[in-house]
């Protein structure tokens, strides 16, 4: 079976923001809404104080709380393990927004654009309308996956498959790649480094792994 | 608006999802208490029915799609959410047919509908694993037994029948042992400031005041209606910040920080 | 130290005198120089008190603004503000504390002559006695970026010679006072 995973090192992240810009553009989410973004985090006090960076968005979860919430089924667990939102479905509750332990999920009920009333060309040709009033959140860029696959492509390997923001991080400090193989890369990369998942306490089974550490 | 990574107030559910908690739990608290403690129930039976649909309708203003309501039905199995408002639907069948014909079963029909409606709603907070002040296990009985208490608060403003006072007085300390219960297990919790004061107001106002209105109902002019207010006020407050103004989220949080260097 | 003199050492004993000038010259380290003292003579030069300015002011490049080209783009304004500091002025929070200045209230940085407006970030990551403005915003008139209500060093370093040094620039420092605006 393939299990679709994200892993982020954090050694490697800069917080440069060029994912959370790339998923926008890939994505053309209005004004506000980040499917994939990194905080910035500090922990301890001065002097004794770390920093860093922390890629975060739908963590496409084994057992995700907002597939259990949604009274229509709009969001929906692929057997690849995405979780997938259908827009058509969707009534724009918010149960499943704050059902998500990981903030993932947003819902904009009017258009909105960068510069004001007005779209530029750019918002104006990729506009959505069946993204409004309902939930919306990172895809794992599944459209790519599937068409990537269809080809004979590997996700996570060949760019053409492989969600934007991982294509896009200029310190390959996120990497893609199918858990359920013991060759994949991201297979590799959780066997020689230590990692963890965000609020694992929480039973989710999350689909995003973090590196810190050698083993 | 900072989305992280310190938790903040979540802003997709406002006033409007609140009045569902509070109009719902409400009229099924009245539902219930007047099928269960009057002789004739029509009016106070139509006005908890009129509560339950005001507090659906205020949600309905809430959601991005009101076209496709109907979709909520779609996932009883897991959601429930979905489960409301079915029970909503049998409730308001039964409701209306207890309302044509005040028979006993069909009022008791009507009264465990009302429970389940009012139980769902308790498990909607529970089932939200982002919101650390709503999926306490302990939010369960406290919403339960405040729909309880506020139910029978408003059927003391039909008749004073001598069910519904030890009826309140019940559902009124059986809230202050649910709402302690709720406080331990988040006051340790960032969302224990904005909850002081409702709670305070719940203890004082809520419990104390009403149990002394409903003791000395001889001689305190008003004492019923006094009480009810009370007991319905600090309800409403406390659902009203629970849902608004004390469901911060968690935030995020790192087991392990990165070890910086070449290893 | 030690590397100097062990070269010495093994020159003389080889009788090898010819590098001397050279081996005199030897700095093992640079000479500290007191650069504070520059800064608080400008003050006292200026009329005013040193201890009235008690903050070091830095700037520093935003990653996601770089030089700035980017100003008029609303995605980039978004995404750096993920980032702490672009949107005021960064305060060691433990600092910010004692002054009563709260994340995100509006504080007034001042020199002598000048002051500007901006709002405070709280963080742990700086000195207490340092402060740190990223934007190089004040100075744009580009319709977008000139409404980010965001002050730059640049208004406040003052033109002098003698914060100016032998390849004609001054350092990106100045000695502010910090407090609430009213």
């Amino acid at each position: 079976m393939t299990r679709w995973a994200m892993i982020a090192d954090l050694r490697r992240c800069v917080g440069c923001q060029t994912c959370t810009a790339a998923c926008k553009h890939a994505n053309a989410t209005p004004p506000g809404v980040q499917w994939r973004r990194v905080l910035d985090m500090e922990v301890g006090e001065y002097p004794d104080v770390k920093r860093a960076f922390v890629p975060v968005g739908c963590m496409h979860c084994a057992d995700p709380p907002c597939m259990h919430v949604c009274p229509s089924t709009a969001t929906r667990q692929r057997a690849d393990g995405i979780v997938t939102i259908d827009y058509d479905l969707c009534i724009g509750c918010a149960y499943c927004a704050v059902a998500c332990p990981y903030q993932a999920r947003y819902k904009t009920d009017r258009a909105e654009f960068a510069y004001g009333a007005a779209p530029m060309q750019s918002e104006e040709a990729r506009f959505d309308a069946r993204r409004l009033g309902v939930a919306t959140k990172c895809t794992f860029c599944v459209e790519r996956i599937d068409a990537g696959c269809a080809q004979g492509l590997k996700p996570g390997i060949d760019p053409e498959a492989t969600p934007v923001c991982v294509n896009s991080c200029i310190a390959q400090a996120l990497h893609f790649g199918d858990v359920e193989d013991p060759q994949s890369n991201v297979s590799q990369l959780l066997a020689e480094n230590q990692s963890f998942r965000m609020h694992e306490e929480l039973g989710t089974g999350p689909g995003f792994y973090y590196l810190w550490d050698r083993k | 608006m900072s989305y992280g990574p310190q938790p903040w107030l979540q802003q997709h559910w406002d006033l409007r999802a609140a009045a569902n908690f509070a109009l719902g739990g409400t009229g099924a608290g009245l539902v219930l208490a007047s099928a269960l403690a009057m002789p004739a129930p029509r009016y106070a039976l139509a006005l908890g029915l009129t509560l339950i649909a005001c507090g659906l309708g205020a949600v309905w203003l809430e959601i991005g799609r009101k076209l496709r309501v109907l979709h909520v039905f779609l996932n009883p199995k897991t959601s429930w959410m979905a489960r409301e408002s079915l029970a909503a639907l049998v409730l308001f069948a039964l409701g209306v047919a207890a309302l044509v014909r005040s028979e006993p079963w069909l009022l008791g029909a009507t009264a465990l509908a009302a429970l389940a409606f009012v139980y769902c709603q308790a498990r909607i907070l529970r089932a939200s694993k982002g919101i650390p002040a709503w999926r306490a296990p302990e939010a369960v009985p406290l919403l339960v037994t405040s729909a309880l208490g506020e139910g029978a608060a408003a059927a003391l403003f039909f008749e004073t029948v001598p069910l519904a006072l030890p009826l309140l007085g019940a559902a009124v300390i059986a809230r202050a042992i649910a709402e302690y219960r709720y406080w331990s297990a988040v006051k340790r919790l960032r969302c224990a400031s904005a909850l002081e004061r409702p709670r305070q107001a719940l203890w004082a106002l809520g419990t104390v005041a009403p149990l002394v209105l409903i003791l000395g109902i001889e001689v305190i002019p008003f004492a019923a209606l006094l009480a009810a207010a009370t007991v319905i006020g600090t309800g409403w407050w406390f659902k009203f910040v629970l849902v608004t103004r004390a469901a911060f989220n968690q935030g995020f949080a790192l087991p392990h920080l990165p070890v910086r260097g070449a290893r | 130290m030690r590397v100097g003199q062990q070269l010495a050492r093994r020159m003389h004993e080889n009788d090898m005198h010819w590098w001397d000038a050279q081996l005199a010259e030897y700095q093992p380290l640079p000479v500290w120089k007191d650069f504070p003292k520059l800064w608080e003579a400008e003050i006292a030069r200026a009329g005013g008190n040193a201890g009235d300015f008690p903050f070091w002011l830095l700037t520093s490049r935003s990653m996601q603004y770089a030089w700035g080209g980017n100003v008029g783009l609303q995605i980039i304004h978004e995404v750096a503000g993920n980032i702490a500091g672009h949107g005021g002025v960064i305060i060691n929070a433990g600092r910010a504390r004692e002054l009563g200045i709260a994340d995100g209230d509006t504080v007034e940085i001042a020199t002598l002559s000048k002051n500007v407006h901006a709002k405070a970030v709280l963080r742990q990551g700086i000195r207490p006695d340092t402060l740190l403005l990223i934007a190089q915003f004040d100075h744009w008139a580009t319709p977008f970026a000139k409404d980010f209500g965001v002050p730059s060093l640049n208004s406040l370093v003052p033109m002098s010679l003698h914060l100016t040094d032998a390849t004609g620039s001054g350092a990106d420092v100045v000695r502010v006072a910090l407090r609430k605006a009213a």
